[in-house]
């Protein structure tokens, strides 16, 4: 383990600051009371236009606490509520302390998008190209369910052209961009969800594997980065499933290709100690220690601190071998009820 | 700006957990956590299985504490961060699924 920068606790600066607890079932209730107010419809609008322009014209406080339903409404209603904080503070941060909500909406309204320049929020951009397909992309990428994204990959492989080769030619192909739709965004997030998933079913390891292949195979003029990691997603993947040879021999690629790249050495010795495997096995800290120094030993690797922060951790684990005693026996219970390959 | 590079906007998730003991153990097995015992919390730091998260700047350093855990009573955890983006990849990272890329 490495020692925690110095930066103090943010614990008391919390637990003093003055808070404001905003209720949304208050914004319910008083809709519903005004509502009550007046039989006419005309005059109930007025009131409650007149109510929401108080609200939203009201002082944003320096701290609120709100409640989020991420298990209802997903990560993006999330990230929509602090978005509008983020735009809010930067404003604020900018010396126009009296922006309020109402500001936001109107500017919204008036450019299509928020004055920090991210996706609108509160509006819909009309397809730029409306087909089916690319209107089935949007709606794919844009869910919270890996299952769709990986049904959104399944589409992007069936109808990718041979001559794209980049992400971003992707995105302008079947305009993806219009919506804010991030193929790397998607591939990493589905990468990361199916590595999630197969730890408790190998069969979507398998997926992962196959999806890693293809981003590098198809998208050679991807980034450095992007390629070494899916190579490595793919290597990773396949010594989960037991492909250790195979897994090998990708890891040796990975390395040769991009011999600066820290993480292919990384990820490589790590099998050896960290996974699954070594924990069915027997760690083997020789392998994964000549691994990282193989790493060490070019000039200009990347992520230097990271890989001697592997060989401090190694190091570390051999010296207190109750640590991982106590983690094998939770390992290996998980690993019996794994869902194997069918 | 934070050290991972998103903007400076602290942030507080509230946590109501059933089963505390559990969640210690959850803690102790992972790699990018660690205990502070000199603050009483579980510090999240940006290295072993953190280093995955897609933050802005990657360059950072593994003792770059992401966040930090406080346990305030049996059932009560709090994870105070330095910016939004930490948040949302805490909060996906920890929810989505029972493992999440925290490799256990």
């Amino acid at each position: 383990m490495v020692a925690a920068a110095s930066l103090g606790s943010l614990d008391q600066y919390f637990d003093h600051a003055d808070v404001v607890v905003k209720d949304p079932a208050s914004l319910l209730r008083d809709v519903a009371d005004i509502a009550s107010r007046t039989p006419d419809v005309h005059e109930r609008l007025a009131l409650l236009d007149h109510y929401m322009a108080d609200r939203l014209q009201a002082p944003v406080p320096a701290m609120e606490r709100i409640p989020l339903n991420y298990y209802e409404d997903g990560i993006r209603s999330v990230e929509a509520l602090l978005g509008i904080r983020t735009v809010m503070a930067m404003h604020h941060w900018q010396g126009n302390p009296s922006y309020t909500y109402q500001d936001i909406v109107r500017d919204m309204l008036r450019h299509g998008e928020s004055p920090a320049g991210k996706p609108a929020m509160m509006t819909t951009t009309q397809p730029a190209m409306g087909s089916p397909l690319t209107t089935q992309l949007w709606a794919l990428m844009r869910s919270e369910a890996y299952e769709d994204w990986l049904r959104a990959w399944e589409l992007l492989r069936d109808h990718t052209p041979d001559h794209i080769t980049t992400f971003e030619a992707l995105e302008t192909l079947f305009h993806l961009d219009v919506q804010d739709c991030s193929v790397t965004d998607m591939l990493e997030n589905l990468d990361m969800a199916l590595h999630n998933a197969g730890i408790e079913d190998l069969q979507w390891m398998a997926r992962r594997a196959e999806i890693a292949r293809w981003v590098y195979t198809h998208f050679p003029e991807e980034s450095g980065l992007t390629l070494g990691n899916f190579r490595g997603y793919e290597a990773e993947s396949l010594w989960e499933l037991g492909q250790t040879e195979q897994a090998e021999a990708l890891f040796q690629v990975l390395t040769e290709t991009f011999p600066s790249f820290a993480w292919g050495y990384i990820w490589w010795g790590d099998c050896y100690w960290m996974s699954d495997w070594s924990y069915e096995h027997a760690p083997d800290y020789d392998r994964a220690a000549s691994l990282y120094r193989r790493a060490l030993a070019q000039p200009d690797l990347e992520d230097r601190g990271d890989v001697q922060d592997r060989v401090d951790a190694l190091a570390d684990e051999q010296r207190h071998p109750a640590k991982r005693e106590a983690i094998k026996q939770a390992r290996l219970q998980h690993i019996q009820r794994r869902k194997g390959l069918v | 700006m934070t050290t991972t590079g998103e903007i400076m906007q602290l942030i507080r998730l509230h946590y109501e957990v059933e089963e505390v003991d559990q969640l210690r153990a959850i803690f102790a097995s992972l790699r990018c956590l660690e205990y502070d015992a000199s603050q009483k919390r579980w510090v999240w730091l940006y290295t072993e299985e953190a280093r995955a998260l897609p933050l802005k700047d990657r360059r950072a350093a593994n003792n770059v504490v992401l966040g930090e855990f406080v346990f305030k009573s049996a059932q009560d955890i709090v994870l105070n961060l330095r910016s939004f983006d930490r948040a949302t990849h805490a909060i996906s990272s920890s929810t989505s699924t029972s493992h999440a890329r925290w490799r256990a």
